[in-house]
């Protein structure tokens, strides 16, 4: 007796034909296995075993007799088969399990070197690639040691997406002040009224002594070096710190009103307008257009209107520190503001107007050229 | 009905009258919902029952699921 292999199994039909019985006798020759062989009026049925399937075919053609295949288990999409069973369980859980693991580490940096740095520096945070995702530092223990041990970064972007990380570093700016040329020599001139309370030089000769008031043009610091009757010129370089005043004025609406966004509408199918038209005149534009309306999706979005009424107490605890860190940031890092005064606040109908002076110190030297003769 | 193996011919196994088996080569002469007969080894088996189905068949076996016999005939044909 043949052994019967394990394997999918097909439903066969035959109308009744002069050859079924030939045919049948062929399948059995061919040592095809026939199950379930019966015959009535429509025909011959029987069941045989995919693999056995090319076979049928070739007799098939060879007695010319039309079969109708059909597959007993069409309608069950997956096969409760140990192997379909182990494949789609491999196929639900492989991918858990490799998205457990961190598998690429991206840094975009502008330096090269910096960004090699920047590898060896994660790898001695022990987060390196095929590392379980939760086995790694956080993310803002990442930022801090790396913000700590660069400090021409002023930020670290990272971001995680699946199994995968990547770092984008931020450079500081470069903060340059003074961009004058620096091969030119030059004296250093007020270029604002205040009195003189300490010198941060370089190179070049004090003029004026401290506590002393200056007027703008006045030569603070010379570049010019006198011994006994020839002038040697040095250029006279850093900075003179003084004391002056600086008023600022203000005038606010008591009524603010800003527009906050509240929501995103969406239009899909606004096909209403464009058919209205397409009635009015039947024209080919308007029926391209309607076709159009169909797929065109509409965002609009909806502002909503908020008012805010100026108090005197916002004035003074939100408004008026806020105009003095403005003040401040204008002046240079080692400058500073060292009183605040307000003048008068004046509250009108529909306007407050004020007025604050700022007693600061900072640099009020600006270089300017020896004239040295052609 | 018949409970025991019985063995007819050295090619028709009985087992009981529901299921027939039947060895060596043969050929299928004729098959409907009420008869079945096959030619082999200078025989004829004719079944005839209520509703005769061929439950498997390869190369060398045939089995027969019968209900109703109604027929059992084996014949020695003319040898020409």
């Amino acid at each position: 007796m043949a052994k019967i292999q394990s394997g999918r199994k097909i439903n066969c039909h035959i109308k009744p034909h002069e050859h079924t019985y030939a045919f049948i006798q062929a399948l059995k020759e061919n040592k095809v296995y026939i199950i379930k062989l019966s015959k009535d009026k429509s025909g011959t049925s029987f069941t045989l075993f995919e693999k056995d399937l090319s076979i049928v075919r070739r007799i098939r053609k060879q007695h010319k007799i039309p079969i109708h295949f059909t597959r007993p288990d069409s309608d069950s999409i997956i096969q409760f088969q140990w192997m379909t069973l182990l494949g789609l369980f491999g196929f639900i859980l492989l991918p858990y399990i490799f998205s457990l693991f961190l598998w690429q580490i991206s840094i975009d940096d502008v330096s090269d070197e910096r960004q090699v740095k920047l590898f060896s520096e994660l790898h001695d945070l022990k987060v390196n690639e095929r590392k379980m995702m939760s086995k790694l530092v956080s993310d803002s223990e990442i930022r801090q040691v790396l913000l700590a041990k660069n400090h021409d970064l002023s930020w670290i972007h990272i971001k995680r997406t699946g199994s995968k990380m990547h770092i984008t570093s931020v450079p500081a700016p470069v903060i340059s002040r003074e961009p004058s040329d620096q091969k030119a020599p030059s004296d250093l001139v007020a270029f604002r009224r205040g009195v003189i309370t300490n010198y941060d030089l370089t190179s070049g000769e004090r003029l004026i002594p401290i506590n002393e008031t200056v007027k703008k043009g006045d030569v603070l610091v010379t570049g010019v070096l006198k011994q006994g009757d020839t002038d040697i010129i040095v250029g006279a370089q850093g900075q003179v710190f003084a004391d002056y005043w600086v008023e600022m004025s203000f005038q606010l609406p008591t009524k603010i009103v800003y527009d906050k966004f509240s929501s995103e509408q969406v239009n899909l199918f606004q096909i209403r307008p464009a058919w209205k038209k397409f009635q009015e005149t039947q024209s080919v534009d308007h029926l391209v257009e309607l076709v159009k309306s169909a797929f065109r999706i509409e965002r609009q979005t909806i502002i909503g209107k908020s008012e805010f009424i100026v108090s005197e107490q916002w004035i003074n605890e939100a408004f008026l520190p806020m105009l003095r860190m403005r003040t401040a940031s204008t002046l240079t890092p080692k400058g500073k503001i060292k009183d605040e005064k307000i003048l008068h606040i004046t509250w009108t109908n529909d306007t407050v107007k004020g007025k604050v002076l700022y007693y600061m110190n900072d640099n009020i030297a600006s270089k300017r050229p020896i004239h040295q003769g052609d | 009905m018949l409970n025991n193996h019985l063995q007819l011919t050295p090619f028709i196994h009985i087992e009981d009258f529901q299921n027939i088996r039947v060895n060596g080569p043969f050929e299928l002469i004729m098959l409907s919902p009420y008869a079945c007969q096959l030619n082999g080894k200078g025989f004829t088996l004719l079944i005839e029952a209520g509703d005769a189905r061929i439950s498997s068949m390869n190369v060398e076996e045939v089995t027969i699921k019968v209900q109703d016999l109604t027929r059992f005939e084996l014949k020695k044909m003319d040898i020409v």
